[in-house]
């Protein structure tokens, strides 16, 4: 935008791309800058100013930092020089370091497996990604139901990348039951593809025929959550109140974690600490036994928890002094991170680590948007793709991070545990290479394609290999 | 209904502020003069009634003034350097969801814009937008 920029720009305070300017940088960022270009000038006690900043202003100046040293202008060279090493130093702080990787990058199909993992979630599947093989041996159904048994899933080549996954492995049985129930023949597995078996997943867990997503596992995403509040519970309380929240927030955020593995401000229920003499009134409306309860007295824990499982606890909802339910937007919402990218998950042998909850990281929505995506870079070498920069932790235990300080952070080792080594144990009995499993889907499906004879069918088959060998070139 | 839009109103997932109409010229002003595309007319009339989801972990991005910045079209694109006439419209812990103004297609890339996980045609938005959004009740 340019200096004087659009009248749109200057009401919503829209931002400079590339900074021609430190004091331009600045105030494109927040009309109060003061303590800003202090960090920026200071080039001794810059990190004592840093620390006394909110967690907004800390956010802000890392930007303007990160913006003053990717400036090329040579006439900025010592503010470049001086805003990267302090960057350096803010991050190191923080056991964070800029890497660069070789890249270790998956396939497509790896990486729809490990976000349907993560998220416990699978979408309907487009009709013009499922393989000809799929959609045709679909339609050519057994005329009586199988044993759920005798659909072999170790004879399914795709199926060996989604077993890679425990949450995969635990459906299974509900998928065989569902091709016996549907009358599919057995034969089917062998050649269809990861497409398929999204689809095939997805249509045995919806919930109605119109719905194009469906819950499939409970998500690894929320079961993280739910173990690190109850086991650091008292420790995120501590770093939450060191840092001026609402205390019915930070009980309410914290249940929410341990409870539902909640931890977006819009969606957790911020409920009062004690009675009042409005929630008392909202007990006996809704039938409640609260004889026993007053005014001023601490709302017991157990209440709380069978109110927000039967999805009433908007009658515990905590309200301003003018008694309207609180502005959540000020709070803090979290969100999960993956200290080793997915993208880089060729990284290890075996793909399912991505999603262990030692390679997650719980973090502020802007902490992680602005600090820890901030250097994502693909470099290229030689005309290809070959490192990928990233900011990564030093410390691999670091499981919880609040702000830019290294007294917000918490450490936890989650590999100590009997059940992830179990997992890691069982996990490691179905590595498999995407390459030899492609290989073998490949081959069998050449097999078939040489055992069929030259029936109608088949040429209905035909024709959907060649559109569907169009739309994959396209 | 849309199954995408139960799903909002369901997990209340949807932010408060609806766009002006001036708002969205402005912006599709703004988007043009630094190379952006023009937001597509399916998306815009969705954002009309939700304008900006958080999921978890995720969002689909609304037009700005918005009190969450998070989900501020303008405020992201600004951080992340894209090919011309490409847009991010929504994004979450793998994935930007994007879309691309020459091809008239929605794109989902891995986050360093590496590779190209789904393409959907514009009438396949809904599909698109639930391919970047997750929800906690499905």
């Amino acid at each position: 935008m340019s200096a004087k920029g659009s009248k749109y720009a200057r009401k919503h305070l829209l931002i400079e791309p590339k900074t021609k300017d430190v004091c331009e940088t600045i105030s494109n960022e927040e009309p109060d800058n003061g303590r800003i270009l202090e960090v920026v000038y200071d080039d001794l006690t810059f990190l004592k100013t840093f620390d006394m900043l909110d967690l907004n202003e800390q956010i802000k100046t890392y930007r303007v930092l990160k913006s003053l040293a990717e400036d090329k202008s040579p006439e900025y060279d010592h503010i470049q020089k001086s805003s990267a090493e302090k960057l350096q130093k803010i991050n190191e702080r923080i056991h964070l370091a800029v890497v660069e990787n070789l890249r270790y990058s998956l396939s497509p199909e790896e990486h729809h497996l490990i976000r349907m993992d993560c998220y416990g979630t699978v979408d309907a599947r487009r009709s013009h990604l499922l393989s000809p093989y799929y959609v045709k041996l679909q339609k050519l159904r057994l005329k009586e139901s199988l044993p759920a048994e005798k659909y072999i899933f170790d004879d399914a080549p795709a199926w060996q990348l989604f077993r890679q996954f425990k949450s995969f492995r635990q459906i299974e049985l509900r998928l065989q039951k569902y091709m016996s129930q549907m009358r599919f023949q057995p034969e089917m597995l062998k050649v269809i593809g990861v497409q398929d078996f999204s689809d095939l997943i997805f249509k045995t867990f919806r919930k109605n025929s119109k719905d194009k997503k469906a819950s499939f596992y409970p998500s690894n995403r929320a079961e993280f959550v739910m173990e690190l509040a109850t086991k650091k519970e008292n420790e995120i309380r501590k770093i939450l109140e060191k840092q001026n929240i609402d205390e019915r927030y930070i009980n309410s955020l914290l249940n929410a974690m341990k409870l539902f593995g909640i931890t977006d401000a819009n969606h957790v229920i911020v409920t009062e600490t004690y009675f009042t003499k409005r929630i008392l009134e909202r007990l006996k409306r809704a039938k409640i036994p609260c004889e026993q309860y007053r005014i001023g007295n601490k709302i017991p824990q157990p209440l709380i928890n069978t109110l927000m499982f039967e999805k009433k606890g908007e009658i515990l909802e905590a309200r301003d002094e003018n008694g309207k339910p609180l502005n959540k937007s000020g709070f803090p919402s979290f969100e999960v991170h993956h200290k080793i990218a997915v993208s880089e998950g060729g990284r290890f042998v075996q793909i399912s680590r991505v999603n262990y909850k030692n390679n997650y990281l719980l973090v502020p929505s802007n902490v992680h948007a602005d600090v820890l995506h901030s250097a994502d870079k693909l470099l290229v070498s030689n005309g290809k793709e070959a490192y990928y920069k990233r900011l990564e932790f030093t410390k691999p235990n670091i499981t919880f991070m609040y702000g830019l300080k290294p007294d917000e952070q918490l450490e936890m080792n989650w590999t100590n545990s009997v059940s992830y080594q179990q997992q890691e144990e069982q996990d490691q009995e179905y590595i498999v290479s995407y390459a030899e499993v492609m290989a073998r889907l490949e081959e069998n499906r050449k097999n078939f394609d040489n055992n069929r004879s030259g029936n109608a069918d088949d040429i209905e088959l035909l024709v959907a290999m060649i559109r569907y060998k169009n739309h994959k070139r396209k | 209904m849309r199954f995408l839009e139960k799903l909002v109103l369901q997990n209340k997932s949807a932010v408060a502020e609806k766009p002006l109409q001036a708002d969205v010229i402005a912006l599709q002003k703004e988007f043009v003069r630094h190379g952006l595309p023009f937001l597509p007319s399916e998306f815009i009339c969705f954002l009309k009634k939700f304008n900006g989801v958080k999921g978890i972990d995720s969002g689909i991005l609304g037009i700005p003034p918005l009190q969450n910045k998070m989900l501020d079209i303008w405020d992201v694109n600004q951080k992340i350097q894209l090919a011309k006439n490409q847009i991010i419209i929504g994004y979450d812990d793998f994935c930007f969801l994007l879309y691309d103004g020459n091809a008239e297609q929605y794109t989902l890339v891995t986050r360093d814009l590496s590779a190209t996980l789904e393409t959907f045609e514009k009438d396949e938005w809904e599909d698109a937008l639930l391919s970047i959004i997750h929800f906690d009740n499905v």
